[in-house]
């Protein structure tokens, strides 16, 4: 089951991250949130490294929501790393971004991310794309097998 | 000669002749010759009688003193051929009575003359006439006659015999003379007949030859003259008479230094002893004095004439006015001069190079654009190529060729002085043909361009300059556009993320604590979110702008019908609650990029849809036709429409025809719409009458 698994969300804007809980909250989504505010965080935790050295490396997120302009190591980067490693390359992953640009969702898409999503300003329209997203990603879509 | 010796021993035979035989000749012949002297003398007589009556007759008829005067002269006359007569007949009795008659009767007839004059004067002219009609002196002229007829046949008898006496002594003496000629002909050879003949008319010849010559002399322009050998001047023409204005008798002996320039006298002088000393042909140019006093220049040719042995017998000289040379000679010069000045101005020079001959004649201009002195040429036969710089000899050679072929050649070229500098020449020759169309002559003008090629290498150095700079300025703009482009990113994604927040929250606190507040405050979040929202669109717009103005354009064929649905069917699914009709012509072809080409249906068709919003039914078409000789779209509605006169820049960025609380915009579409419109080569203008709907057009720049 996955209604009880993480929810990675990488976000360096605490207002973003905590519209973003309020959305989930707002759509019944219960999940637990794991926000971390840069690529290297996200990279690290999903590797159980760092900061996150001694977390369970097999308690893989249910789904990442990745922001593109990140801090330190950049969005696509941080997705061309999850798809690279072995351990991490079949976690959904979506593109959860202010930009609308085409070479961002081209290359997103090139490198293997799951949805594109571009947040409204109006809220209304995010928590509806967010209710989407949690609604099919964790509820409608069988999960990946576990990496062995 | 032969003729001399054969007289000579002509003379020496006669000499030898019996003495007997030439008395006997001699006399015969003398007797012959009285004979016809009486017979002479005999008619002289008659004809001074004649004479006297005829003056006599003379004087009668007109009364003329000079007839008078030719009466005496003709009695003076009748008493010597008397006197004469009677001498001649002295030897001869029958003759001498005839004469004593005869005397007689000329007395009378002479006295009748008298007396009818003396009558003309007495009794006048009738009288006299009216004697001569009954003169019977007219008997005694017939007596006259009579008697001198009898004398004549007298001495005709005599003539005859005397002559046959003396033809008889003349045969005698012939035959003589011809066994004489025979030996003459025997042992001197030939004097012959023919010999004499060509001799005659050799001098008759000579004699036609000097008449000839003096007309021609004389009809020539030229003064001519003839010198002894010693140059005594003995002849003159005509026209040297005429032209100095002198006479024979002025030009005697020296008078031709008369006509000459005092100060070239003695030049001429000592030029005309040495040619005389020399026996030489004699040429030099002195002015000669005119008949008005002025002086012509001459050139004065002498040649001298020699007999057979060579020697000068006679010098003959001819003076040319060269006046009219002189003066063309001079005006070629001063052309010549003319030309050089403006060879040497325009810097040009020019070649003429005979083909035959190989002879390359060059003005002095040309030298110096080879930087050779003057005749530097000459130095070797192909210094001009040689100092055509190597590069462009070949191809020199090559212009030259194709010349012989077409006839001329238009060419630059580079040439290293002597002193090691480049020069460059320009140019053109022609090649003249001869009947068998063989090149026969090179002629061309060459003019240093040196100058103007370095303007143009300035030129063309200054374009790479500025290509150089466009490039950099290119890059610099490149570079900027790169950096614009990572600024929209930037508004793109950090101006959202803010209005988010402002949306966000303020609906959280509308959902949370709406209870908290009245109708008033609620509202007010109601308008931070609307304020927001429209920012955000704002922000759309303005990227979108600036991506259309960006990035590569494509060229496909796009069916701008196949968008237009597309797009209408977004539309009305965005507004279901509106009445619309939207009638799109089928397949409408364009070349294209059609994502560019969407973002302008996209915008139009909003506009039409917005502006007919407050319509009960809006009819928005979309189709294409040849409008002004090209093909032009269009999208016309039937909503509020707008003023033309407030269209001036309709297409501008953040430019609104209406408020924004009736038909809200950021004003951006338009401008993206002709952004998209430039991008394709075309243009988009607007047609619209306020509350009557609105057109626009646009063109995709001969891609439709």
């Amino acid at each position: 089951m996955s209604s009880n698994k993480t929810i990675l969300l990488v976000e360096d804007n605490p207002s973003d991250a905590d519209l973003t809980r309020r959305a989930l909250f707002k759509g019944h989504i219960s999940n637990e949130l794991m926000v971390v505010e840069d690529g290297q965080e996200a990279l690290d935790y999903l590797r159980a490294e760092g900061a996150y050295a001694g977390r369970n490396i097999s308690e893989t997120p249910a789904l990442v929501l990745l922001d593109l302009k990140l801090p330190r190591v950049p969005g696509l980067e941080v997705l061309r790393h999850i798809r690279a490693d072995p351990r991490t390359r079949r976690i959904p992953v979506v593109i959860l971004t202010s930009s609308k640009e085409e070479e961002d969702i081209g290359a997103g898409y090139d490198l293997g991310v799951n949805s594109y999503v571009r947040k409204p300003v109006d809220f209304k329209e995010f928590q509806i794309a967010i209710e989407n997203l949690g609604l099919y990603w964790l509820l409608l879509n069988e999960p990946h097998p576990p990496v062995r | 000669m032969v003729l001399l010796v054969s007289a000579v021993l002509l003379i020496m035979i006669l000499q030898l002749l019996p003495e007997r035989d030439f008395q006997r000749a001699r006399a015969a012949e003398y007797l012959v010759e009285h004979s016809l002297r009486v017979l002479r003398a005999s008619a002289l007589l008659l004809a001074t009688i004649e004479d006297a009556e005829t003056a006599e007759r003379g004087y009668l008829l007109t009364g003329d003193d000079r007839h008078l005067d030719q009466y005496q002269a003709a009695l003076s006359n009748q008493r010597q051929a008397s006197q004469n007569l009677r001498r001649l007949t002295a030897d001869n009795s029958r003759q001498q009575a005839r004469i004593a008659k005869l005397d007689g009767l000329v007395e009378t007839r002479l006295s009748g003359l008298s007396r009818l004059i003396a009558l003309y004067r007495t009794q006048g002219q009738n009288a006299a006439l009216a004697a001569v009609a009954t003169d019977d002196d007219g008997r005694a002229m017939d007596e006259i006659r009579d008697l001198l007829s009898a004398m004549e046949q007298e001495e005709y008898g005599l003539l005859q015999l005397r002559t046959k006496a003396a033809e008889a002594h003349a045969n005698h003496m012939r035959w003589i003379l011809s066994a004489l000629l025979i030996v003459l002909l025997i042992v001197g050879g030939a004097v012959s007949e023919r010999d004499i003949r060509n001799h005659a008319r050799d001098v008759e010849a000579i004699r036609n030859s000097e008449e000839r010559f003096r007309t021609l002399a004389n009809a020539i322009p030229q003064l001519c003259w003839m010198t002894n050998a010693d140059g005594w001047i003995f002849w003159y023409n005509q026209r040297w008479y005429e032209f100095t204005g002198t006479t024979p008798q002025e030009m005697e002996g020296s008078g031709w230094t008369s006509v000459h320039d005092r100060k070239a006298l003695p030049g001429i002088l000592e030029g005309w002893k040495n040619a005389i000393a020399a026996g030489q042909p004699f040429e030099m140019d002195f002015p000669l004095r005119a008949a008005d006093g002025a002086f012509h220049p001459f050139l004065t040719r002498v040649m001298p004439v020699r007999d057979e042995s060579g020697k000068v017998v006679r010098w003959f000289g001819t003076n040319t006015d060269i006046t009219a040379q002189r003066m063309t000679e001079d005006a070629l010069r001063e052309n010549q001069e003319r030309l050089q000045l403006a060879q040497q101005v325009a810097r040009i020079g020019t070649f003429e190079w005979n083909l035959k001959t190989g002879i390359n004649q060059r003005t002095p201009e040309l030298e110096a654009m080879y930087g050779l002195p003057p005749g530097g040429f000459a130095a070797s036969q192909n210094i001009w190529m040689d100092l055509i710089c190597p590069q462009d000899r070949e191809l020199t050679k090559r212009h030259l060729q194709k010349a012989m072929e077409t006839g001329g050649f238009e060419a630059e070229w580079r040439v290293i002085w002597p002193d090691g500098t480049t020069h460059w020449l320009s140019g053109r020759a022609l090649v003249s043909k001869d009947d068998a169309q063989q090149p026969l002559r090179v002629s061309g003008a060459i003019a240093d361009v040196t100058d103007r090629k370095q303007a143009e290498l300035d030129v063309l150095r200054v374009n790479a300059e500025l290509e150089q700079r466009v490039r950099q300025r290119t890059t610099q703009l490149e570079a900027a556009n790169r950096e614009l482009e990572a600024f929209a990113y930037s508004v793109s994604h950090d101006l959202r993320a803010p209005l988010r927040g402002i949306d966000g929250w303020s609906l959280a606190l509308l959902e949370d604590y709406g209870g908290s507040l009245d109708d008033a405050g609620r509202q007010y979040l109601n308008r931070v979110r609307s304020e927001t929202q429209r920012m955000g669109h704002l922000i759309d717009d303005m990227l979108q702008l600036s991506r259309v103005s960006r990035g590569e354009m494509k060229a496909d064929p796009v069916d701008l019908a196949s968008l237009a649905n597309g797009i209408t069917a977004k539309l009305q699914d965005a507004q279901p609650e509106r009445s619309m009709e939207f009638v799109i012509e089928p397949h409408l072809v364009a070349s294209g990029d059609g994502r560019l080409l969407d973002i302008a249906l996209t915008n139009l068709l909003s506009n039409a849809v917005k502006f007919t919003g407050t319509r009960n039914k809006a009819l928005i078409e979309f189709g294409r036709i040849e409008k002004e000789g090209e093909m032009a779209f269009y999208v016309r509605d039937n909503g509020v429409g707008f003023d033309m006169a407030h269209t001036g820049n309709l297409f501008g960025a953040f430019q609104r025809l209406h408020k924004v609380s009736e038909f809200p915009g950021s004003g951006i579409g338009l401008a993206t719409v002709q952004r998209v419109v430039r991008r394709h080569g075309g243009r988009v203008w607007a047609e619209a009458f306020l509350d009557r709907g609105a057109t626009f057009w646009f063109t995709l720049g001969g891609r439709s």
